[in-house]
């Protein structure tokens, strides 16, 4: 069967793709956002244009050419005009996660070189009790501030300074020649402590992503932005196509308030994380149950499937009611960043919503493989982007192996770890995903597990065990040895942290302490409080035993954490 | 204040009110994700008509937690 794309133009660059936006798109609206009044604030694509060419303009007047930029702020139209103004002839933007702990920052900062920050008005007093760790950082700049900060530099105030330079004919930030080859990002891949890298990507990494999106995905109208912006999957496959298409993108102003801002501003379509699909699905049933309309439900949704298989939809007839509890547009979900159950998938779209579960990975911009309403299979992550190619290596007998993707989406490497890209990539250049799966004859790629112990969270989050592991073994000096996983899977509705350890009973008994179970539980809350809330341990188990080791005295994960599930 | 917390948990998951107390751990014991305990927060607040700041959310682990966290908000 041939392959059917949707015909996209090859754009050179990110600044070539705001330019075709503001022309072909002048005065349809590009975002709307939730204000601090709860007023709707709409931007159009000209205006968007415009303002990244003042800011640009302006960031240029002020000698920043050539700085790394962190940007720390929620989803917002400045935040959009701030990572664009960067990326298309400042300097380099560094997007960060704003569930990151102060001292998570300042290393990511230090990690990137960073030299300015721009961050939300409430982040401001974050940015102030970091500074005097980051003595690099030579400017803050504050979005959409609703007090005076000394010291910061306002957003709105330089954007405005920048439009008067731009009429006293600046061109040197408008005119100027984006390498498409060069790092204009570094994108952290999991957070913290150490062990995240930065990602480097290019333009060209980036519009590759764009491209092969576009190629399978053609969306339009309006969209709900709910996914952090400072992770590629909301950045690339989000906003930056939407600015392609002339979609109209709304922001989630609050994980709290999900549900009603999408019955706000009534998107067709949007991406998620699993997460969100499964609290989306758990609530229709629960609505039905509690109404008594349980077996209705089951009813329409299998006369529905039937008239599907012969050609009639009329799922958004039928389910009506359901649809208009979630806006009543709603019908495309992108889902993505974690494993999704092939379950919930079905049962979305039994009632109108329409799935395309894909796979990525930061360091492929992320964009690797998605399913589309033409082409899709149940429990594939969809096919590879034309972009790129993906090999698995060393297959066992079913095919499965390790996925390699070669192509313009791959990124060039991680920031200053030379052997880190290396050991990243095979001798003939394929990318290493550390993810297992296996290609059909059809090029649906299917993922089977990781390769390493990472924990893949259903809101896309992702946790290295040692680094909490090393995190506890320093902190509680009676744990001998700590092995921590998560229980459930992200597929399943039981997914959380769990630490099993192993205590040195005679260094607590010689303190008088009998009860572990409440010391380790009390030490463990004061841990957690300084992790992000994803990495936070839920429960601890007690092994009576030492945990089994190989001949090297490794500790046998595997045998360990079946174990810990028996007893979770 | 204990039981309108259960209550509004209940909109989000099947439990048993003899089942919770204020050791009950939302993620491990009730199986909530944290989406769901920034929903339950939402609902709360509109409920209540107060604002818990999303970082002070990350302080919240059991009933316990939420319920001291309301009182000393005088509820």
């Amino acid at each position: 069967m041939k392959k059917r794309y949707y015909k996209r133009e090859k754009l050179r660059d990110i600044k070539a793709l705001v330019r075709r936006a503001g022309t072909l798109y002048p005065d349809k609206i590009a975002y709307r956002e939730i204000g601090p009044q709860n007023q709707i604030a709409e931007y159009s694509f000209s205006r968007l244009e415009q303002d990244v060419n003042a800011f640009g303009t302006k960031l240029l007047d002020m000698g920043m050419k050539g700085y790394h930029i962190a940007i720390l702020g929620e989803n917002s139209y400045a935040w959009v005009v701030s990572f664009l103004s960067v990326v298309n002839g400042v300097g380099v933007a560094v997007p960060l996660d704003k569930e990151l702990m102060d001292k998570d920052l300042v290393k990511l900062l230090h990690k990137s070189d960073t030299d300015v920050i721009i961050c939300s008005d409430s982040f401001v007093q974050t940015v102030k009790n970091i500074l005097p760790e980051c003595p690099r950082i030579k400017a803050c700049i504050v979005m959409n501030p609703v007090e005076e900060y000394p010291g910061f530099f306002v957003m709105e105030k330089l954007i405005r300074e920048g439009r008067e330079l731009l009429e006293q004919g600046r061109r040197d930030y408008v005119d100027c020649f984006i390498d498409r080859e060069e790092m204009c990002e570094i994108v952290f891949t999991s957070g913290t402590m150490g062990v995240s890298k930065g990602v480097m990507l290019s333009h060209k990494n980036i519009m590759a992503v764009v491209y092969g999106a576009l190629s399978l995905v053609d969306p339009g109208g309006v969209s709900f932005s709910v996914l952090p912006v400072s992770h590629t999957y909301e950045c690339n496959c989000h906003i930056l196509p939407g600015l392609y298409c002339g979609v109209t993108i709304c922001f989630n102003d609050s994980l709290k308030r999900v549900v009603d801002n999408i019955n706000l501003f009534k998107p067709n379509i949007t991406l998620m994380v699993p997460l969100f699909l499964k609290a989306i699905h758990r609530s229709i049933w629960q609505h039905a149950e509690k109404n008594g309309l349980e077996g209705h439900l089951r009813f329409g949704i299998k006369l529905s499937n039937l008239l599907r298989k012969i050609g009639i939809d009329l799922r958004r007839i039928y389910f009506k009611p359901i649809l208009d509890r979630f806006g009543g547009n709603l019908c495309q979900i992108i889902c993505g960043g974690a494993p999704l159950n092939p379950d919930i998938a079905k049962g979305l779209e039994d009632v109108g919503l329409e799935v395309m579960n894909g796979y990525g990975i930061t360091e492929c911009a992320p964009l690797v493989a998605v399913n589309t309403p033409l082409w899709k299979k149940a429990g594939s992550v969809g096919q590879v982007i034309p972009v790129c190619r993906v090999k698995i290596d060393n297959p066992d007998i079913e095919g499965c192996g390790e996925i390699l993707v070669k192509g313009d989406n791959v990124m060039l490497g991680y920031y200053k770890d030379p052997e880190g890209t290396k050991a990243s990539f095979t001798e003939d250049g394929w990318f290493r995903t550390g993810d297992l799966g296996y290609l059909d004859k059809r090029n649906f790629l299917y993922i089977t597990g990781r390769k390493k112990n990472l924990i893949v969270l259903s809101n896309g989050k992702n946790v290295q065990p040692e680094e909490i592991e090393d995190l506890i073994l320093a902190k509680l000096p009676y744990v001998k040895e700590v092995v921590v996983f998560a229980p459930g899977s992200p597929e399943d509705d039981q997914e959380y942290i769990a630490a099993y350890v192993y205590v040195d009973e005679e260094y607590l008994n010689t303190r008088g302490i009998t009860d572990y179970k409440g010391r380790l539980n009390e030490d463990i809350k004061i841990l957690n409080r300084g992790l992000p809330s994803y990495k936070r341990i839920a429960k601890v188990l007690i092994s009576e035993t030492e945990f089994e080791k190989t001949t090297t005295r490794k500790i046998k994960r595997k045998p360990v954490i079946e174990r810990g599930i028996e007893n979770a | 204040m204990l039981k309108f917390i259960i209550r509004t948990i209940q909109e989000f998951v099947e439990v048993n009110e003899d089942e919770i107390t204020e050791d009950t751990h939302f993620i491990s014991d009730l199986h909530l994700t944290s989406y769901d305990i920034v929903s339950i927060v939402g609902k709360l607040e509109s409920s209540l008509g107060i604002e818990i700041p999303d970082d002070e959310i990350r302080n919240l682990e059991t009933i316990g937690d939420l319920k001291k966290y309301l009182e000393e908000k005088g509820m």
